[in-house]
């Protein structure tokens, strides 16, 4: 299955957040719990970690970009194997 | 909700030493074998650029700082460049939010009061300014510089309160990117020596009365 890994809640003040490094690329593999991107908003900087192992197959946003919470960053693709 | 907080105080501790102690201490919390901890030091002589980070906050080369005197590093908090020394106190916060009140923003408001708070203790005037993370002691003149990193609601870094600090150590860099912004102390302010220990305390107990208390 695909899933779509969103900008995350970081509270009821934060309505959005900067997208600032992608730590992985289209087409790699990750780990659950690898971290995917930073993402900066006002003085905090946040690393979100992958929900599910799988093959990164689409990245939606690009770097420096600001985007509102819930907006979709990333596409992984569960069923894809891990490399051997 | 009441959460108990460990407040540990370790003196001085070089700059990479505290980060790895604070990313292990990160590691346990989240296994749930410590509960959340502060930890209240001093730093030796060093500049730390935060992932937003402008070039142009630095005029000196890297190898121009560390000829001065500082270490320099790249740290994954937010914000820009500032730097720690003798005479500073660092609080860095290792807190689960997702048992608080799951805001960053928030827990950025509330290291500022409880700043402020130690602030008024020691009898430093010092107020938060809207769109400028920080404690202040007027639009132009910064007490206290916060920054933090997040990950699944864990906290690391935090502040740094010039209480007795050798204010000319901030003139290699332009602090948190901002121009015309000055760096005071608790004890430039006052015009006179504050004890490092009274900040430690002051700072200890908003620390607990925000954190120990529950929000």
């Amino acid at each position: 299955m695909a899933v779509t890994v969103t900008m995350p809640e970081m509270g009821e003040s934060v309505i959005e957040g900067t997208l600032e490094h992608w730590l992985v690329g289209k087409g790699e593999y990750v780990e659950r719990d690898q971290d995917l991107c930073e993402i900066t908003t006002d003085k905090v900087d946040a690393e979100l970690p992958a929900p599910v192992a799988g093959v990164v197959a689409e990245i939606l946003v690009e770097e420096g970009q600001t985007v509102e919470v819930g907006a979709a960053l990333l596409v992984i693709d569960e069923t894809a194997a891990a490399p051997a | 909700m009441a959460e108990p907080l460990e407040i540990r105080r370790l003196g001085r501790v070089e700059y990479v030493r505290a980060l790895e102690l604070q990313e292990s201490l990160r590691d346990a919390r989240e296994r749930e074998e410590i509960p959340d901890t502060v930890l209240l030091l001093e730093h030796p002589d060093v500049i730390t650029f935060g992932r937003s980070a402008r070039p142009e906050s630095v005029p000196a080369s890297d190898e121009d700082l560390r000829g001065a005197g500082y270490e320099v590093f790249r740290v994954n908090r937010g914000g820009d460049v500032t730097w720690h020394g003798p005479g500073q106190l660092v609080g860095y916060p290792i807190l689960d939010l997702s048992r608080r009140a799951r805001d960053v923003h928030l827990y950025l408001r509330q290291l500022e009061q409880l700043l402020i708070g130690a602030l008024a203790d020691l009898g430093v005037p010092a107020r938060s300014r809207p769109g400028y993370t920080g404690v202040w002691l007027d639009e132009r003149r910064k007490l206290a510089s916060i920054g933090v990193g997040v990950r699944r609601w864990l906290t690391l870094h935090g502040f740094a309160l010039n209480v007795c600090c050798d204010l000319g150590r901030f003139e290699a860099i332009t602090p948190c990117g901002l121009l015309d912004v000055e760096m005071v102390s608790a004890a430039s302010v006052l015009g006179r020596p504050v004890e490092f220990e009274e900040a430690i305390e002051r700072v200890e107990f908003h620390l607990r009365r925000t954190f120990a208390a529950g929000t």
